[in-house]
């Protein structure tokens, strides 16, 4: 027999493991040479000592939970900064409504039929929204399209393939006296109401 | 989960649903199945972590990554393969930041004075318990493929079947590196109680020293 396998007999022995086969050869080892029961009672005694001080080393462990209420922290804080990213763009439209919008609730500028005079034939929205950019770099006013668009939905259409619909984000800059955010009235009526951002500095607010 | 192979049905059907409790994110469920491993994960990262990295502090790593991603298991049998995976990355990690660290401060180390001899009173060596510490530092020392599975088996009700499936390796190679293993802890210990050396202070995978766990 092999030192290794001497040595695997034991370990099957100590441990638990051993067959009625490992223990015959076991018997038969140890009427060859009894050295191997000093040897059994050593590594026996190394197993025990061994598990004890790992058993203390690691009981540490019961102080270590499962972190999930931090978890929880970090996944709301993650749902916080996409709502936050949503509400930025909410407030933006309103910053753009109200900016439409002058004190007393009627559009800015809307006489329709000069707007639409200044307009050359468009064939398609593609075209459309080109010449808005267009006209909006030139003005200054458009300064470009977030390049990711967000899925709204998508549902299987019935020529193959998907109907999907998404949001376009595009990026204006404009001008503006004041702020309003659009409240309600006693009556239940849509008003304009004066708003002013929490921390205006010169640098500006960003939401 | 922690249950040997031998364990119930019943156990084992338990487990699985506990299983697929934590991993539908139930609070409650996350919490036990944690519990049931945390032990064994912690002498993995024993046989893993650099002596200096605390030991503590590598287990909450784990425990994080545990709590963030047991949902994204789909099988219960991949847990402990995937949490070793996990622990044995974070022990690593700190060997490498230690690392860093440890070139930075050569310099300094130069003009340090020699460490100081370690205080040992008769209060703190205390026979049979030292004796298990001394050992415990002793098979840290070992090659880690040696002293993983030795560490495993040391861990209540761990089959080598079960530390085969948790380290991926054949259970007669398993048996084969525990049995090895205890040869070479044997053969060490012997050596240092023939010259009476002290506590091993500088090795490599060690991080046990005077009953406390660093």
């Amino acid at each position: 027999m092999s030192g290794l396998d001497r040595d695997v007999l034991i370990t099957r022995v100590i441990d638990g493991e051993s067959s009625p086969e490992d223990w015959a050869a076991f018997r038969a080892l140890a009427e060859r040479d009894p050295s191997v029961w000093h040897e059994l009672a050593d590594v026996q005694q190394d197993r025990a000592e061994l598990g004890s001080a790992l058993l203390e080393a690691v009981s540490l462990a019961d102080r270590v939970e499962a972190p999930i209420d931090a978890h929880a922290g970090e996944r709301l804080s993650v749902r916080v900064r996409t709502a936050a990213s949503w509400l930025g763009w909410v407030a933006a439209a309103a910053v753009a409504v109200a900016a439409f919008v002058d004190r007393s609730g009627s559009p800015v500028g809307s006489d329709l039929e000069s707007a639409r005079a200044n307009l050359f034939p468009i064939s398609s929205p593609e075209d459309a929204l080109k010449v808005y950019f267009d006209k909006g770099h030139q003005a200054g006013s458009v300064l470009g399209e977030v390049p990711e668009r967000l899925l709204v939905s998508s549902t299987p259409s019935p020529e193959g393939g998907y109907e999907v619909v998404f949001l376009r984000q595009i990026v204006e800059r404009q001008r503006v006296q004041d702020f309003y955010r659009m409240g309600q009235d006693e009556a239940g009526n849509s008003v304009a109401v004066p708003y002013r951002p929490l921390r205006a500095s010169s640098r500006g607010t960003t939401y | 989960m922690t249950e040997p192979d031998g364990a119930s049905p019943q156990a084992r059907v338990e487990d699985l649903r506990l299983f697929q409790a934590a991993a539908r994110s139930d609070p409650e469920a996350v919490r036990l199945v944690w519990e049931r491993q945390r032990r064994w994960v912690a002498a993995l990262l024993l046989a893993y972590k650099p002596r200096e990295a605390d030991l503590e502090d590598l287990l909450q790593e784990v425990a994080m990554t545990f709590v963030r991603r047991v949902g994204e298991l789909r099988e219960a049998e991949a847990l402990k393969p995937w949490l070793r995976s996990v622990a044995i990355n974070a022990a690593r990690l700190a060997g490498r930041k230690r690392s860093i660290v440890r070139r930075h401060a050569e310099g300094l180390r130069l003009i340090t004075e020699q460490d100081p001899p370690i205080q040992r009173t008769p209060d703190v060596v205390l026979g049979q318990q030292e004796d298990a510490r001394r050992l415990l530092s002793l098979a840290l020392t070992l090659p880690e493929s040696y002293r993983e599975p030795l560490l495993l088996r040391c861990m209540q009700g761990m089959s080598y079947k079960e530390i085969g499936r948790i380290v991926g390796l054949p259970e007669t190679t398993v048996e084969t590196r525990i049995a090895r293993g205890r040869r070479m802890l044997r053969e060490l210990a012997s050596a240092q109680e023939s010259v009476g050396k002290p506590l091993p202070r500088s090795t490599p995978g060690a991080g046990v020293e005077e009953g406390k766990v660093s």
